[in-house]
Order: C-alpha cells, then structure tokens, then sequence
C-alpha cells in the first residue's frame, strides 16, 4: 500500500479533475496527487465525440488539455485503465481493479456520467449505440464505413441533435423520436421548439414526439424499434440513444456519502464526508435558480467546480455559488440557445421575424428563463445578468453592472416588449 | 508591466474613428460578412428635460478569469501568458458558439467559417512597441493604453479630488 507523504487521491480524468489538478498545484498544494481513471485515454471532451465521427476535428483534437503534458507539467500519478472499486472513507482507501490501494488525505469524486440506456428488450443489441466515450466515437466511426442509409435516433437532447446533423450531412435518412412532446423538452418553451421542428421537418427529418421506445429487435437491415401504443415501427440501419447521463457512483457507500442523482455537495464542493470532495456530472451542486441541488451536466460547471474543489483542498477558502442549467447548441444552419427555467413563469414576452426568435420567461419580476433561435449575440449577456440578478436578488439590469452590460441588457429587453 | 485598453467614458464622442482603426489593422471587410471587433454603443438615460447620451466604445476586455476560457471546449482560446490578453486559436476552434454563451459582454462574433473571432489587444503591434490602433487613432484621448495600476491610480485621484473640491465647495459657500 503507498503511504507515507500528504496524498490527495482525484477518481476520474475529466475536466473536472484536470482543473482540480491545476487548481492543486497552483495553490501551492506540494504533496502527492493520485489520478484514478478507467479509461486508457488522456482527459477527453465527450461533446467533441460527434465533431470527430463527422470528422470535423482530428483524432487528438479529442483532448483539449493534450496527451499527458498536464500530469507532468502538474506532478500527478496517472493509474489508467482501472476502475476504483472500492472507496473507504472512514479508513480513507481507494482501491483500484488493478488492486492498487492508496491511503489518502483528501479525495476528490469526478467519475463523471455514463448514457443512460433504458432497461427494455434488445437494448444489448449491437446496432445500438450510444454517444459519450471516446469508444463510443470509434463504434460508430466504424458503422459510418458501412455506408448506412438510414438513421433511428432516440432523445431529443442537445447530442441528439448533433447526431441528427451528423448522419443528415452523411445524406442519410433521419429519424428523430423522444418520450417527450417536443423537442429538447427541458430547454425549449414549446413554442419555441415548434419554430426548431418545422425547419426540421422542412429538411426532411422525420420527428415522433410522444414515443416511448418499447422493444429493439435486430433485423436483417439492421434495427427494428417498437414503441408503446403504437402500431408504426421504424426500421433503421442503425439506433442511437441519447436520452441522458446519469452519474457513475457504484464504487461509493450510498449510507455514508450523501448521493440522490449524484452526488449532493456544498458551495466548496464538499459532500457530508470530511476530506471528501466532489464535482462535474458526478456532482449534485446548487441551482441557483430553484434552489434545489441538481446536476448540471455542462463542462465549464465541471471546471468550475473542479477548480473549486482544489482550491478548497488545498487550503484556498473559496466558493462557487452554483448555476444555472444553460445550453447553447449549433445545428443545421441555425443557433438554440436556453437559458434557465422555461416552463414555471408568469409572464412571457415574445418576437419573432420569421427568423430571430426570442422569449423572455418572468416570474414575480425576476427573468427566469431565456429562449433564442438565431440570435446568440446577446446571450451571454442575458445569462450573466439573470445569474447575477437570483445571486444579488436584484432586478437584471442594475447600477452595479458595467455600463455596457446594463445598455446590452436593457436593449434586448426593450426591442422584445 | 501589464498593460490594459481603458475608456474615460467621459470623453468618448462616439465619432467611431478606434472602430475604422481596428478595421484597417486587422483586415476586416464587413461587406464579406467578418464581424467588426470593435463596435459604438450609446447609452440614454432619463426622461426629458433630465436625461444624458453617452457614447461606449467596446471590444473584448480581455476578463482576469475569463469565462469564454473555461467554456470552451476545445483549448482554442487562451491567455497570453505576457501582454494577459484572450487569445483564439482559429484551428482549434469549431464554431460551437460555446463562448457566446459564457461572454457577459457580448462580445464573441464569428466569420464565414465560423471560427470566432475578436480583439487580440493588438498583440502584433504591442510587441513592436506600438499602441493598439484604435488608441493611436482616438481623438479625445478616450482610450488609452495603460498600465492597470496606473488607471486605477489615476480613478482614485480623481475620485479623491472631486471629494475635495466639493468639500471646498461647500466650505465656501457657508
């Protein structure tokens, strides 16, 4: 067993890990730092996953913090390619597949999330595939040589519409199919994503709302899905499911460490375990907005928390307030943005030219929720300000802004009204 | 010394002279559709008979924690590690508009190839010891190019002073 020097134990090479990494060091943290992961890869970004497969980006464009100049620029231990099956926190153990076992210090959670795959028949199937690791990339890489033609995609998610682009530009058939009424159901009003669907439709792409998957069979073209209440099936070359993440916590004792979806932490990444430390789409972190703990699986949170969680280990007082659930996507020649809550307001605003359309979503005066379609400028802006505005509990333009904000802020405003 | 863009918002006339200036060095044709890294607000305040007009003339402020930085998700955009400022690195950067997102200012803008695009602090001519071009150009002296230490000096002495000037003013009165 290592022991001996001050050693932090880091489960998981994302994002959040790296920053934490940084962070560490950076704060003048001098001991040793483990990194527990079971991918062979270096830290990749899973949203790059489907820019690769479209080959958009080359293969080491995978890894945005390099191949491993970060571990050593930083000073860390990599143990690849070996899960963490156990973690003591009484006895502040981590235990690897390969039996490696560390004492630690303080440790910090950020083994991230795995596609959620609904429990039903034929879902082992090897036409289904999934969008996240680095394998799954090389899968459907490999899927793509066989000439394809048609396409059943499953989740109307912010991936699910980059796989919606990916095989459109391939020239293929697409189907898109959710459980939900419309599409990207947490982010979009449904008049908003009215507007998204008709362009869609207009491109040929094949929506079904409403559809929850029942049964997969394999076929001698490829995949057959069934859905329930319903006598229409789709038949496609291959099936894609995207209908969400959730955290990878199987190693940790759910009696003891607080875990709900993920895990529940505080303003400096601490769960209810002292030393022990989470972040990223492990972690359930404040939402600023309802209050509630939630994880918000975005990758600058994770780096954010990230950095947060190594500040704070290594002896760096700070906090990170939480945020807000925001997505901005880019696809088939146009731009979604939203921003916060689009479904409990009291107040809505709208404009729409036939192109630009934005909505402002409002409740006891506060804006909530934002939702634009091809109109990104002023998005930061608006996402900023409502931040800023539930952290001050100020109304979202103030004299405590920069003035450029508050004129951006109250242009936008007034031009919707 | 790290130096730093600054705007006495007292002084811009909003004439647009630093938005040309910016446009001649970097090579930017608005009629082909290139975003102008520079841009003139104006601010109105008040209703009549009380009211003021400001102009703002504005580009990326290069933020200290820069939150395009750490929303970017492919490594393109980064911080000099000399002169501070944010930086873009056309190759790596894949048009996801991730940064548009993560900019309070509303600043990131993107070309026909959709690679992001914005003020450098005019690394190429702050390295050969020149200022920025749309500082060399201003007319009012609005923007300057200065130390950070230095504006920030310069703010509390003239905070300092209209503090003493009223309190002289005052004094005379009675």
């Amino acid at each position: 067993m290592l022991t001996g020097r001050k050693k932090i134990a880091i489960i998981g090479n994302g994002c959040a890990s790296a920053e934490c990494l940084k962070a560490l060091r950076e704060s003048g943290y001098s001991g040793e730092i483990h990194i527990f992961t079971d991918s062979k890869w270096p830290i990749y970004n899973p949203m790059l996953t489907t820019y690769y497969v479209a080959g958009k980006i080359t293969f080491d464009q995978l890894f945005p913090y390099g191949k491993d100049l970060l571990y050593k620029k930083y000073r860390a231990h990599v143990h690849p390619a070996s899960p963490v099956v156990t973690l003591d926190h009484e006895e502040k153990i981590v235990v690897n597949e390969d039996g490696l076992e560390l004492k630690y210090n303080q440790c910090l959670i950020a083994s991230g999330g795995s596609p959620f795959l609904p429990p039903i028949e034929g879902i082992e199937s090897n036409r289904v595939y999934t969008m996240r690791k680095v394998d799954d990339a090389f899968r459907l890489r490999e899927a793509l040589l066989e000439k394809p033609e048609k396409a059943l995609v499953i989740g109307a998610s912010m991936i699910g519409i980059k796989m919606v682009e990916l095989f459109y530009q391939q020239g293929m058939e697409v189907c898109l199919a959710d459980l939900a009424g419309h599409i990207f159901p947490l982010a979009a009003h449904p008049e908003c994503a009215q507007v998204i669907e008709n362009r869609l439709i207009k491109k040929g792409i094949k929506l079904r709302f409403g559809a929850a998957l029942e049964k997969v069979e394999e076929t001698a073209r490829g995949v057959k899905a069934s859905f329930k209440n319903s006598n229409e099936s789709e038949e496609a070359d291959l099936l894609v499911i995207c209908i969400g993440v959730r955290a990878n916590t199987d190693f940790i004792d759910q009696k003891q460490v607080e875990v709900k979806q993920g895990i529940l932490i505080d303003e400096q990444m601490r769960t209810n375990v002292p030393g022990l430390y989470a972040a990223g789409d492990v972690a359930q972190g404040k939402n600023t907005l309802s209050g509630e703990r939630q994880i918000i699986g975005l990758w600058a949170n994770a780096r954010y928390q990230g950095r947060t969680a190594g500040r704070n280990m290594a002896g760096v007082d700070e906090t990170f307030p939480g945020n807000i659930p925001h997505n901005i996507t880019h696809f088939m020649g146009m731009d979604f943005v939203g921003i916060g809550d689009v479904n409990n307001y009291d107040k809505m605003e709208k404009k729409f030219d036939g192109k630009m359309f934005i909505q402002f979503f409002w409740k006891n005066g506060f804006l909530i929720g934002t939702n634009f379609i091809d109109t990104y400028t002023e998005a930061g802006v608006i996402k900023n300000a409502l931040i800023n505005s539930l952290i001050n509990n100020n109304p979202v333009y103030s004299h405590s802004l920069p003035i450029v904000q508050n004129m951006l802020i109250k242009k936008i405003l007034t031009e919707v009204k | 010394m790290v130096k730093a863009i600054y705007l006495d918002i007292n002084l811009c006339c909003g004439c647009g002279a630093c938005v040309v200036a910016c446009m001649d060095q970097n090579d930017i044709f608005p009629e082909k559709g290139q975003p102008a890294y520079r841009r003139i607000y104006t601010m109105e305040e008040g209703q009549f008979p009380n009211t003021s007009f400001l102009y703002v003339s504005a580009a990326c402020l290069h933020c200290a924690d820069s939150p395009c930085i750490m929303g970017c998700p492919t490594g393109a955009i980064t911080k000099d590690r000399q002169t501070k400022a944010v930086i873009v690195n056309g190759d790596l950067c894949i048009g996801c508009h991730s940064c548009a997102l993560a900019c309070p200012f509303g600043v990131p803008r993107y070309d026909l190839e959709e690679k992001m695009q914005k003020c450098d602090l005019c690394s190429e001519r702050v390295e050969a010891g020149l200022q920025p071009a749309c500082v060399r150009v201003c007319p009012t002296g609005a923007l300057q190019f200065k130390s950070i230490n230095k504006v920030l000096g310069e703010k509390e002495f003239k905070f300092v002073g209209n503090i003493v000037s009223g309190v002289h003013k005052v004094t005379n009165r009675r």
